[in-house]
């Protein structure tokens, strides 16, 4: 027997009449939503108890069903295939670590992006290849901007109110993707991180939109990356002030012009986290450092008492997030972290 | 559920109940003999002397009894229990927020 439903049912007089009431209470991400009937919310639940109940999102503290969640997939443009990847992506949010409540109220433009990892990528075809962290792909795009309603309408995120952006950023409409992993010369993500390869996931890390990192001229490793480096040596953003972790997503064929050399992705993550520091004299002028700041959350090593110490990016090699994604072109890009750490996510089918 | 004869019916994508207790606290009726604590985000040291000074204006002006200061690890990291249970235990209030 079907679970009833337990929204609020709202009658209106035609689903133009429905888009508008939506905007007029400031429930959706100011496009245009499917009105989100009980048929379709019914069809997007599939098997799913509409009750089962995932945490609170904050900082609002609405209560997170699988209704819930299914009514702004429906919202979003979603297909029911896609819900399974909306739940462990609010599951990632709900950790700890992730300081969900920070992401949704800083003044940072911060949000999270989602990078899906597996076989459930290729089935559900989200983009991993040419665009993908762009628009034109139906999964990439609605459930990047279910994931975004969930945050606005359950955790309250609501830009100019709670959500503190001073600017926010393009990916508040839809950030999320998956790894090239057939492209990739080395072990996807989550492997990586210890799930088998069968296994798909979801990533969850709050940044910055992507930052280019164009290169045509160079085959070498340490030409290829000090490119990246110097990108990621860019003052300004969090990482270099409040640490956390940083991602650097390289296009298939700077990853292949490195593999070539034999280099693993370990080496690329060590490298990286050598040559991208800046001196204390180059930092003070930026973000938190000032005369008053503390100064601690550098690793210890680092000697605050002298202007020329190279302060990392981050405080381990492994704190560099290493993907490989997008399509033909050598671009790779650089996505500043907004200071927390990365969650990854087991994906339920 | 409310039922409607509307030829047409959405559900609302707003949460329907939030975590017990989790709501703000019933405001205080006077400062007065009250103790007031301050929850620091820790993200520049200035904070720290704006609630300082603040917490020696609500003492000699509004008659507070006890002022408590007490930081956030840091400004992209939530409080611990460690630090909110003693708030908790002690203040009759606690000012919290981000304070740029």
């Amino acid at each position: 027997m079907q679970q009833p439903l337990m929204s609020t049912t709202i009658p209106v007089d035609d689903p133009i009449a429905a888009m508008e009431l939506f905007m007029d209470n400031g429930w959706t991400d100011g496009l245009p939503v499917v009105p989100p009937t009980p048929e379709l919310v019914r069809r997007m639940l599939g098997d799913y108890d509409p009750q089962e109940f995932l945490g609170y999102i904050p900082p609002k503290y609405g209560g997170a069903t699988m209704e819930k969640l299914a009514i702004n997939a429906v919202m979003a443009g979603c297909k029911p295939a896609y819900l399974p990847v909306i739940i462990a992506g609010v599951k990632a949010m709900l950790t700890e670590v992730f300081n969900l409540h920070g992401v949704q109220s800083t003044t940072h433009m911060s949000t999270p992006t989602f990078v899906v990892n597996g076989p459930l990528a290729r089935t559900l075809e989200i983009n991993s290849k040419a665009g993908c962290l762009g628009s034109g792909f139906r999964p990439n795009a609605t459930m990047g901007r279910a994931l975004r309603l969930i945050m606005m309408n359950l955790g309250g995120g609501i830009p100019g109110e709670t959500d503190k952006a001073t600017f926010g950023h393009p990916g508040k409409y839809a950030y999320l993707w998956a790894e090239n992993e057939e492209e990739s010369p080395w072990e996807p993500f989550h492997v990586e991180r210890g799930f088998r390869a069968e296994d798909s996931t979801i990533t969850a890390y709050s940044c910055e939109p992507p930052h280019n990192i164009n290169n045509h001229a160079e085959r070498d490793p340490f030409q290829i990356l000090y490119g990246v480096a110097g990108a990621m040596k860019g003052t300004g953003h969090n990482n270099f002030y409040v640490m956390g972790d940083t991602m650097v997503v390289l296009c298939p064929e700077h990853a292949t012009s490195i593999a070539e050399s034999n280099w693993r992705k370990r080496d690329v993550k060590y490298y990286l986290w050598e040559t991208a520091r800046q001196p204390l004299r180059e930092l003070k002028y930026n973000g938190m450092y000032g005369a008053e700041y503390k100064k601690n959350f550098w690793p210890r090593w680092v000697d605050r008492s002298d202007e020329e110490t190279l302060a990392p990016i981050v405080r381990t090699p492994d704190d560099i997030l290493v993907f490989v994604a997008g399509g033909q072109g050598r671009h790779s890009v650089f996505m500043p972290g907004w200071g927390t750490r990365a969650v990854i996510q087991k994906i339920e089918v | 559920m409310a039922q409607t004869s509307s030829p047409f019916v959405v559900l609302s994508p707003q949460p329907e109940f939030f975590p017990r207790g989790g709501g703000l606290a019933p405001r205080l009726e006077a400062l007065r003999g009250k103790t007031i604590a301050f929850l620091d985000n820790n993200k520049l040291q200035p904070h720290n002397r704006y609630f300082a000074l603040l917490g020696d204006w609500l003492k000699a002006r509004a008659g507070v009894k006890e002022v408590i200061y007490a930081q956030k690890p840091f400004f992209t990291r939530p409080a611990r229990d460690e630090v909110l249970k003693p708030l908790m235990a002690q203040a009759d209030a606690v000012i919290t927020g981000l304070g740029e």
